[in-house]
């Protein structure tokens, strides 16, 4: 039998045995687009599919079956499917705190507390900020930031838009939140990282239209003069804006690894010159983490580069402060931590877990400062896998010199209460021992990436620290 | 997220355990729902469990129980494409808008206990044919390379043996096609 000849219930079979040809795929295109009894065989031949594949998960040469046999076969996989489900329902419902605030993705689209910068309709969220200096706004992370222009003056800031993209800028920029999944850019460096539910995410410049096929690639726009984009990873594909409706003969696509550049005026030629491929760290041109790492969800929280020694003497507001210490660590010899798993704590002492020997971690020191008697609370996500929290006075002592920020001053005058209290179980905290007036508190999520963290800090005395261990994407 | 349901929250919302039950019984409408728009069954699986867990925390949204396999199908739909969108740039793929139009002819129609039906013919269907076939049959199924493995053993090539698995795939359809019509009558 020859190609041409085949019927296109075998070419349908074909394709759902994940073994048709480029011509078995057009041909059934063609046929499919215009043919409903066709269209109404491949649905019939789809409902055999979950037929054949039961049977085959359900063992072997089938016996005759009885109606009730097969429906008791169906539950068996039912309930292997809503363990599943059961286990995420778990998980979220003894995580109440998460829950609350957990940006899901339906979430995100129709955000129900906005705190824009403008007017109009919420597009995105502020989710972190280094040393921002915005012009006439100062939003805070966790805010959410309506269609407008925006100019950052200086810093790095990280926007996750309600579709799933986030794009890390950094100061000076000019640019425009025109939807959620549309940006505008008139100039500025930054570095957009596309999850899959956002591919098509298009970043637009003066000159050109960068859609994004799913991917990590950085944009450095120079405001009249010339317009880079480095794709980092996956791909994208650039488009002259004047003639976007003609997009299939006038684009250009540009592959993982590769760079380009092109001045202005040259871009509805589509003449591109080819140059190196920067990092995402290169395209911001910062000695930052490209991608900070983390999201702040809930809570007073920010970003801050050290803690200095006034830091340490007086608490002038309350806030949880976040200072990404060393990256890509290759842990030498084990690191005693307090906490390794999911749940929620109430209790910190050294009960004898590590974190091996041979594990490469990024370092988050968390500071907390208060003026009030009542206890910070937030909540944090990070971008890869907790590994470990060292909460307890005497291991943050001894990770110090491992994953700590070089130069900085740790408390260790104030060692005693440095960490979370209390590290024995009594019944009545006397609030004038440790570090607040209540235990702290720290909740850790299923999937080990969101932490939640409920801290008293007696002003007077206390100076509390923890250090989060993340696995090391480097 | 576009193309999913934009509600507020039910006055009336479902329970959870009413939540667990109406997703054991519609999960087999959705599961194939998926089938239709992806090419293979571990992106079905992605589908089915991420789309789960979007529709648990989204639950409060349903404004009443029998709205609840529009509502995942719509849910499922978009996973589905999103999905399918990655899947392009290394395999072929039928086009999107055939995909769609397949999508939502689908919408109207197939409910878990119409696939029930048909996969309690086939299971008979295949009862019928002698162990060897079954087995062949059901080969790709059991995973990679176990076609391969059968035509090693039968000192055959795959070609060979999914020409065969084809007619019985098609004898397969036919007999079920005629239990259906008995069933019908």
């Amino acid at each position: 039998m020859t190609a041409e000849d085949r019927k296109p219930e075998e070419r349908i079979d074909e394709y759902l045995l994940g073994r048709a040809t480029a011509e078995d795929v057009g041909v059934l295109n063609e046929l499919l687009a215009r043919d409903e009894q066709l269209r109404k065989l491949y649905r019939f031949r789809v409902a055999l599919e979950g037929g054949y594949r039961e049977a085959a998960i359900r063992g072997e040469s089938l016996e005759p079956t009885t109606a009730g046999s097969f429906d008791r076969a169906k539950q068996s996989s039912h309930k292997s499917f809503l363990y599943g489900l059961a286990l995420a329902a778990a998980s979220l419902a003894a995580l109440a705190l998460i829950a609350v605030v957990q940006w899901n993705s339906v979430d995100r689209e129709t955000p129900t507390s906005v705190a824009s910068s403008g007017m109009g309709i919420p597009v995105a969220r502020l989710v972190t900020s280094l040393d921002a200096n915005w012009r006439d706004v100062d939003p805070t992370p966790g805010e959410f930031l309506a269609k407008g222009i925006f100019q950052l003056d200086a810093g790095v800031v990280e926007l996750e838009f309600n579709r799933g993209a986030r794009v890390t800028l950094r100061g000076p920029s000019s640019f425009e939140l025109k939807d959620t999944d549309l940006l505008h850019v008139s100039s500025g460096n930054l570095v957009a990282r596309i999850p899959e539910e956002a591919i098509g995410f298009t970043i637009v410049t003066d000159e050109a239209e960068v859609v994004d096929l799913g991917t990590e690639f950085g944009l450095r726009v120079e405001s009249g003069r010339q317009t880079e984009v480095h794709v980092i990873e996956g791909l994208v594909e650039v488009f002259p804006r004047e003639s976007s409706s003609n997009r299939s003969t006038e684009s250009v696509r540009i592959e993982e690894g590769q760079a380009v550049r092109w001045k202005a005026g040259d871009v509805e030629k589509m003449a591109t010159e080819s140059i190196p491929v920067r990092s995402s760290r290169g395209v911001l041109g910062t000695e930052q983490r490209n991608d900070l790492g983390l999201t702040f969800l809930q809570g007073n929280i920010r970003l801050k580069e050290t803690v200095s020694s006034a830091d340490l003497r007086r608490s002038a507001s309350s806030w949880i402060e976040v200072i990404p210490e060393q990256s890509g660590v290759l842990i030498q010899r084990e690191i005693p931590v307090t906490l390794v798993a999911p749940g929620n704590y109430r209790l910190f002492r050294d009960s004898g877990q590590v974190i091996p020997a041979g594990t490469k971690v990024d370092s988050y020191l968390f500071h907390f400062r208060s003026t009030q008697p009542s206890p910070i609370q937030g909540v944090i996500k990070f971008d890869q896998e907790i590994v470990g929290l060292v909460c307890e006075a005497t291991q943050l002592a001894a990770s110090d010199s491992i994953v700590g920020r070089e130069g900085m001053r740790f408390p260790v005058a104030s060692r005693q209460y440095r960490g979370l209290e209390p590290h024995v179980r009594f019944e009545n905290p006397n609030p004038d021992k440790g570090g607040g007036w209540t235990a702290d508190e720290v909740t850790i999520s299923q999937d080990m990436r969101t932490v939640g963290l409920s801290v008293n800090v007696n002003p007077r005395q206390g100076v509390d620290q923890l250090r989060v261990l993340v696995r090391s994407k480097d | 997220m576009a193309g999913e349901p934009d509600q507020p929250e039910s006055p009336n919302p479902i329970s959870e355990s009413d939540f667990v039950r109406l997703f054991a019984r519609h999960e087999l409408a959705l599961r194939n729902y998926a089938r239709l728009i992806l090419p293979d069954w571990s992106g079905v699986d992605d589908v089915l469990q991420d789309a789960s867990i979007t529709m648990w925390e989204s639950r409060q949204r349903l404004r009443d129980q029998s709205g609840f396999l529009p509502w995942g199908k719509v849910i499922v739909r978009h996973k589905c494409f999103n999905a399918i969108a990655k899947m392009r740039r290394d395999r072929l793929v039928l086009d999107k808008d055939v995909l769609e139009v397949i999508a939502r002819e689908e919408e109207a129609e197939t409910e878990s206990e119409d696939l029930m039906l048909i996969q309690h013919s086939l299971a008979e269907c295949l009862s019928e044919l002698s162990p060897e076939r079954r087995e062949l049959v059901l080969a790709p199924y059991r995973g990679a390379g176990e076609v391969k493995k059968l035509a090693e053993q039968g000192r055959k090539t795959p070609n060979s043996l999914y020409k065969i698995i084809g007619r019985l795939r098609t004898k397969l359809s036919q007999c079920v096609e005629e239990k259906l019509k008995l069933e019908l009558t």
